[in-house]
């Protein structure tokens, strides 16, 4: 078999015979239990573009073939290549996107594992885990199971930073949070300011008139309450329907700035093993992808703090009002406007 | 039934000590009706504001059917405002967003009367000072200044005050209009037996009164007539 970029041909089929090179790249042959996910690399899902792949378990002499692999060396479905001197039939042509991906050929593992006589070896396993918050637990367990025989490896810093988007996204939304609040009650603090300096000749000739403070007071509480109610009610109403969005914005921004940090690093040159940081990749790719479909929701502890707030508010806002009120001079009336 | 003493009001700004009623004696009888007239800055607003309790006494007292009103508390003087005054003022106010009829009505929910109460006595008020039905529920934006005066009588009329203090009650109006206006607070004043204190510039109209006043720079003389 001859690697699509040329070089010495690595095995019988017939090679063009010129020899330039002193360096041959190797053909990444992978033996899995599981071709679906080792044809996939890098996040990228490969595509059986024809024939198909074999069975997990299967233990035959058969392979499916990187597309340009295939291309270089003629390959279709059912041609037959010699490796280990056995003669491989190709059941299926697979395409990932990526050249490196395309480069390589996958078998079944058990076949592998007979042809080089390293029955029972492996060279890695790849754990799936349902949640990351499971990662520390599950990896610990796997060395324990693992011993002196190999090395777990997990993919904590991916999750780390696949996580860190999130975590910003946090931040950010408690300080506008806090800063709509602090917004909001000066607005309303003004507001009461406002309504009491306009009124002021009205508030006068009501207590001319026998009105208490209490009674002004009274009024402009209403008013303080009914206009930070409706506040409120805005900003739920319109925060409920601007979350998704926003977050979905923040999300993108944050981790595609995330991604392009874990580009693939994995080269050629690993026989029958996935490289690990491929393998990272894929991870962190499939975590930023479960937060690119993240669910925005209201949660009742930030409608709660925003009832909360509300009341703080409201309550300022009419002790506020009660106390311009009460230092109207009622005298002031007599003064012409 | 109004006895004043050595009354005093100083108002100081800044530096300067303003004397606008200084040392001032004089009473006024049950059912009179009393002008008080004087130049520009001689201290009649803030006289009537401390009969009508809007204001306090730097010194000195007002005895108001023998209780001192200088020394009352914050809430009795609210109840003497709501039960005892009736305020006119030159510019009307009346409350920009209630209707005519709510205006009246105000000061007699203020005393606490039912609502039922308050409607028919609003309603003979407005009927006397001559405001039609439809103005009743108009609100002072859409009256003219006559009969924005005109409610602010009636509205001064609706607790039966024992006194109407009245600053310039046609400082605001045509002469017309004016006259008519007077001519109303004098007669349901004569009605309902209540004394009045008017403040007013037009000698006409003082001319008219059972007796006056004047005042100049702070200090009370009766004019005889
Ligand atoms: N709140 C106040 N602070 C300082 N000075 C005041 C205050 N109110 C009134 N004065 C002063 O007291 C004096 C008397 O004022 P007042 O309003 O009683 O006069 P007035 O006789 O009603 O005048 P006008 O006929 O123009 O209404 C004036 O010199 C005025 O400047
Ligand atoms: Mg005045």
């Amino acid at each position: 078999m001859q690697p699509p970029s040329g070089g010495m041909p690595g095995g019988p089929s017939a090679g063009d015979g010129q020899i330039t090179r002193t360096f041959t790249p190797p053909i990444t042959l992978i033996g899995t239990n599981n071709p679906e996910k080792s044809m996939s690399s890098d996040g990228e899902s490969g595509k059986i573009t024809s024939g198909e792949l074999f069975a997990n378990d299967s233990n035959a002499l058969v392979a499916v073939v990187g597309q340009s692999l295939a291309e270089k060396n003629n390959l279709s479905v059912d041609d037959t290549f010699t490796a280990y001197d056995q003669k491989i039939k190709v059941v299926g042509i697979y395409d990932t996107g990526t050249d490196f991906g395309n480069n390589q050929a996958l078998m079944p593992l058990s076949t592998v594992q007979r042809l080089s006589d390293q029955e029972g070896d492996i060279t890695s396993i790849v754990l799936t885990i349902n949640s990351a918050d499971n990662l520390a637990s599950v990896s610990e367990s796997a060395s324990t199971i693992v011993g002196e025989n190999g090395d777990v490896t997990d993919s904590a810093s991916q999750v780390a930073s696949a996580i860190a988007p999130l975590e910003n996204i946090q931040t950010i939304s408690l300080y506008s949070l806090v800063g709509a609040t602090v917004a909001g009650a000066i607005i309303i603090l003004l507001t009461m300011v406002m309504i009491v300096r306009e009124r002021r000749r009205e508030i006068g000739v009501i207590k001319a008139i026998g009105g208490s403070n209490i009674v002004v007071m009274g009024q402009f509480v209403v008013e303080a309450v009914t206009l930070t109610l409706l506040g409120t009610l805005a900003g739920i109403v319109v925060g409920i329907a601007a979350a998704s969005p926003i977050t979905s914005t923040l999300v993108s921004s944050s981790s595609s700035a995330e991604t392009s940090q874990a580009g693939p690093t994995g080269g050629p040159g690993n026989m029958m093993r996935d490289g690990p940081s491929e393998r990272f990749g894929q991870a962190n790719r499939a975590l930023t992808q479960s937060i690119s479909n993240i669910q925005t929701n209201v949660g009742w502890e930030i409608l709660l703090w925003g009832m909360g707030m509300t009341l703080v508010i409201a309550t300022a806002g009419s002790a506020l009002a009660s106390i311009l009120i009460s230092k109207v001079r009622p005298a002031e009336v007599m003064r012409a406007e | 039934m109004l006895q004043v003493s050595h009354l005093t009001r100083t108002f100081t700004s800044g530096t300067e000590e303003v004397q606008a009623v200084n040392d001032m004696d004089f009473s006024v009888e049950r059912g009179e009706f009393v002008s008080i007239i004087g130049k520009s800055g001689s201290g009649k607003s803030t006289l009537l504001s401390m009969l009508g309790a809007l204001d306090k006494p730097t010194g000195g007292t007002i005895k108001v059917d023998g209780e001192d009103i200088a020394s009352m508390s914050d809430a009795k003087l609210i109840r003497y405002r709501c039960h005892k005054i009736g305020f006119v003022f030159q510019s009307y106010n009346l409350i920009p967003n209630l209707t005519a009829i709510e205006n009246v009505m105000l000061p007699m929910e203020f005393a606490g009367r039912d609502k039922e109460a308050r409607e028919k006595r609003a309603t003979e008020l407005l009927e006397q000072v001559g405001i039609e039905p439809d103005q009743m529920e108009r609100k002072p934006g859409k009256l003219s200044g006559g009969q924005q005066q005109r409610v602010s009588i009636a509205r001064a009329l609706a607790n039966k005050p024992s006194v109407i203090l009245a600053d310039e009650p046609t400082g605001n109006l045509d002469e017309q209009t004016g006259k008519m206006v007077f001519d109303l607070l004098h007669t349901l004043a004569k009605q309902e037996k209540t004394t009045i204190i008017v403040v007013t510039h037009d000698l006409d109209i003082a001319g008219k009164t059972d007796r006056t006043f004047r005042l100049n720079d702070g200090k009370i003389r009766e004019v005889k007539k």
